[in-house]
């Protein structure tokens, strides 16, 4: 089994309904968002394209902040998720530096925002660094991630990759998905459709 | 409610009921009427609403005078192959309408956007025209000149269902692509491309929004724009245009539910504004005349031509949200009495005397229809949270029509809900029951073959209608009052076209800036501006800057992009405090006889803030 992420620029508008979204459903705190969108422009006024390109943890296969954490709080869980075991972060911060994705966050508990049950992530991400992660809880239970389930756009597919019938398996073969940063041979588990 | 009934009723028989203004914000849902059958009851002609002069209101009127119905804020998405989208960016305009437009891309519907900015959606535009904000009914023009010169025009539909193609032929010949590319700032061959791919890819469609609104000559817009859809014969076509039905419910549109002939024919006569804007005033043409919020803050202030004392407001926050908010203030200082019923301690609720915690929708029972782009169902909605003391609007109206025993009224929300869905023979409670929706097919066609609800029953190119009340029957453009043309001097002083009023994800207008996990997404107001232009001002992405009009300077955050034209700058809105965008703008300048105030097109400067 292996759990990836196809996200189609095709199809995502920038309306960071996954942003807010996965906000309020992992609790972070104010500066911390495990899922982003970012835009990218090329080109010169008026020929200029704009994508939009949500970023989030990759889960990737080489996984330099696993490499790096020297309390193995970080490590690869059998579904193929990257995961961080919150009471063994020390807070050192070294797979921030290593992340070449810029995906991880450390979770300096500043004031919680006003309204937001746990404040700050909670108790157990005080002073610890934290990510994205494919919504476990909720993959454990059948569903699918926050942003996936949320985005009106049919822009985020989500699946195990290992399974022919699946969505994710039929994108992969078909459309030839790009990753981000492949010169670095991280292979993260979230691709790309529209990257160009 | 006991002491904001006393006070309404005190004023009332002091000073009669045209003393207190009955104000809102912009609503949604089946009950968008009630207030003004509460105003009406109530007795006070001056019942008014932010958006008014600045959505809507025009852009209705043209429909209604053109098609004869609201054509234009329905697009066939689902069957349309070609889309122009002018001046709306739906993802943070009209979610719901943004999943059916990507899912017709997706398909391979064509895109046309027509937007100063490079939006969310005009990234995905297979033709994006970057207007110069405020000129875009020479645009609509010069497009319509491609279509009719070039002969891609439905011939057939125009015989049979429209009059005025000889005159409109005449008009258009002034508005050449050349001409209108120096006027627009677009590309002559963008304008020429984007007209052909409109008239020849059918049907196509048009979705817009209160940009068309927001000009000089906002009726004149929105016509233009109209007449794409109508000389290409996409109205009332599946995939084109197609008119809105609200199946299942009371019709919310009509005197016998606002009860607007119960006002005595000299109080109607009162109406703040209505000398100076008929279109938006007077009875006719609209079925909800109001007061002019401009001459509502001069009453205030100046006790001319008669005080206003109270101001009664349901959501809303005209203390950011209408143009010259320091004038605002100061009339919502002065104002004896302020009651705001609101979700949120809002600036305006901060000013107020009394304020009613109003509930949020998932806290009601309501109802949604095709006019909120259900494309036919009617939905239920099922309250499923309450907090401390709020309730909705309507019950807050039920509970204080009983307090000033205004005959006439619901007795609550339920009572309302139950009204309004007499035409299905049950209960609300008993519709809730049955399941989320009521299912209500679209209905395309049926003014092509019973004709239009307009005076020839035609679709009138031409509008005699106008030409009686006075104004120009056919679309055309002149230059915004202030401009780069029309106010060469004034221009060296603030050289940047500014386009604000745009919509940002995340955010409502003035709301949302108070809830963390939105804030979170966007921390601060925006100013976006071309990247070349601003390194020649030595700003950089991030820097704080100072945006200054004639009226008003405000503070913002560069965005440093490609997606804009180097001499326009956008302009954030619904900010507070120093970076609110209405500190800009001045709300004397108004358009003939409906009162709109410009808020696309106007000059600014920009400069870096001290490091």
């Amino acid at each position: 089994m292996k759990y990836v992420m196809v996200i189609d620029l095709n199809q995502c508008v920038g309306c960071d309904t996954c942003t807010v979204a996965c906000k309020l459903d992992n609790q972070t705190g104010s500066g911390i968002q495990w899922g982003r969108v970012i835009e990218e422009e090329s080109g010169r006024f008026p020929e200029v394209k704009k994508l939009y390109i949500p970023i989030l943890c990759m889960h990737c296969e080489e996984s330099e902040c696993l490499k790096v954490c020297p309390t193995k709080a970080t490590y690869r869980d059998p579904r193929g998720l990257v995961l961080i075991d919150y009471d063994k972060c020390m807070g050192c911060q070294y797979c921030m530096l290593a992340c070449p994705y810029m995906a991880r966050h450390f979770n300096e508990a500043r004031t919680p925002p006003p309204g937001v049950p746990g404040g700050a992530g909670g108790d157990s991400r005080k002073g610890v660094v934290e990510k994205c992660d494919f919504c476990e809880d909720r993959l454990s239970v059948g569903g699918l991630p926050r942003c996936v389930e949320v985005c009106s756009y049919d822009a985020r597919i989500f699946g195990d990759r290992d399974d022919p019938g699946s969505r994710v398996a039929k994108l992969l073969t078909e459309e030839k998905p790009e990753v981000l940063k492949p010169e670095g041979a991280y292979h993260p588990s979230v691709y790309y459709i529209g990257v160009k | 409610m006991t002491i904001v009934a006393g006070k309404l009723n005190q004023f009332k028989s002091e000073s009669g009921p045209e003393s207190v203004v009955m104000a809102r914000g912009t609503n949604r849902g089946s009950w968008i009427r009630v207030f003004n059958r509460f105003a009406n009851l109530f007795g006070t002609p001056n019942w008014t609403e932010s958006g008014g002069a600045q959505c809507f209101t025009p852009r209705s009127i043209a429909q209604s005078l053109t098609f004869g119905g609201l054509a234009l804020e329905w697009p066939d998405l689902a069957n349309s192959e070609c889309i122009l989208v002018w001046g709306a960016n739906p993802p943070a305009t009209w979610p719901p309408k943004s999943k059916k437009l990507m899912a017709a891309r997706k398909r391979g519907a064509k895109l046309i956007v027509i937007d100063p900015v490079q939006s969310n959606i005009a990234a995905k535009a297979d033709l994006w025209l970057p207007v110069r904000p405020g000129s875009d009914a020479a645009l609509a023009l010069g497009m319509l000149h491609v279509i009719i010169g070039e002969r891609l025009y439905d011939r057939e539909y125009v015989e049979r269902y429209c009059v005025g193609l000889t005159e409109l032929t005449a008009r258009v010949r002034e508005y050449s692509p050349g001409k209108v590319a120096e006027i627009t700032w677009v590309e002559e061959r963008l304008i020429v491309e984007a007209a052909r791919l409109f008239a020849t890819t059918r049907p196509a469609c048009i979705e817009i929004a209160c940009t068309l609104d927001e000009v000089i000559d906002p009726i004149q817009l929105s016509r233009a724009v109209a007449l794409l859809a109508c000389v290409t014969g996409n109205i009332d076509v599946a995939g084109g245009n197609i008119f809105p039905h609200a199946a299942g419910q009371v019709s919310i549109d009509t005197n016998d539910f606002i009860l607007r002939d119960r006002m005595p024919v000299e109080l109607q006569a009162k109406r703040l504004g209505a000398d100076a804007y008929p279109l938006l005033s007077k009875n006719l043409p609209v079925n909800f005349p109001m007061a002019h919020w401009p001459a509502i803050l001069e009453a205030i202030l100046t006790g001319k031509p008669y005080p206003v004392r109270a101001i009664f407001l349901m959501g809303g926050n005209p203390a950011l949200s209408i143009a010259n908010s320091t004038r605002a203030q100061e009339a919502l200082r002065k104002v004896e009495f302020l009651a705001v019923a609101d979700l949120f301690m809002t600036k305006t609720a901060e000013m107020a005397d009394v304020v009613l915690p109003a509930s949020s929708w998932l806290e009601q029972n309501g109802l949604a229809d095709s006019s909120q782009a259900t494309y036919g169902p009617l939905r239920i909605r099922r309250k499923i949270a309450s907090v401390g003391e709020a309730v909705s609007d309507i019950e807050i109206m039920a509970r204080l029509a009983k307090k000033l025993k205004l005959p006439d009224f619901w007795d609550s929300e339920e009572d309302y809900l139950n009204y309004i869905v007499k035409p299905l023979n049950v209960t609300f409670e008993e519709l809730q029951a049955g399941g989320e929706s009521v299912p209500s097919p679209m209905i395309r066609g049926k003014h092509l073959q019973e004709g239009f609800r307009t005076p020839s029953r035609k679709i009138e190119l031409y509008s005699r209608r106008l030409e009686e009340w006075g104004y120009d029957p056919l679309p055309f453009y002149r230059e915004p009052h202030e401009s780069p043309y029309s106010t060469p001097e004034l221009a060296k002083q603030y050289p940047f076209v500014m386009t604000t009023g745009r919509r940002v994800v995340t955010y409502f207008h003035t709301g949302l800036r108070n809830v963390p996990a939105l804030r979170d997404v966007k921390p601060v107001p925006v100013l976006d501006i071309n990247a070349s232009t601003a390194r020649s001002l030595h700003i950089e992405d991030g820097d704080k800057v100072i945006v200054e009009s004639p009226y008003g300077r405000i503070s913002l955050v560069a965005r440093l992009t490609e997606g804009i034209h180097p001499r326009v700058v956008g302009v954030p809105h619904g900010w507070p405090g120093e970076s609110n965008d209405n500190l800009l703008m001045n709300n004397e300048v108004c358009s003939l006889g409906i009162g709109t105030t410009p808020l696309r097109g106007t000059l600014c400067n920009v400069r870096r803030a001290q490091r």
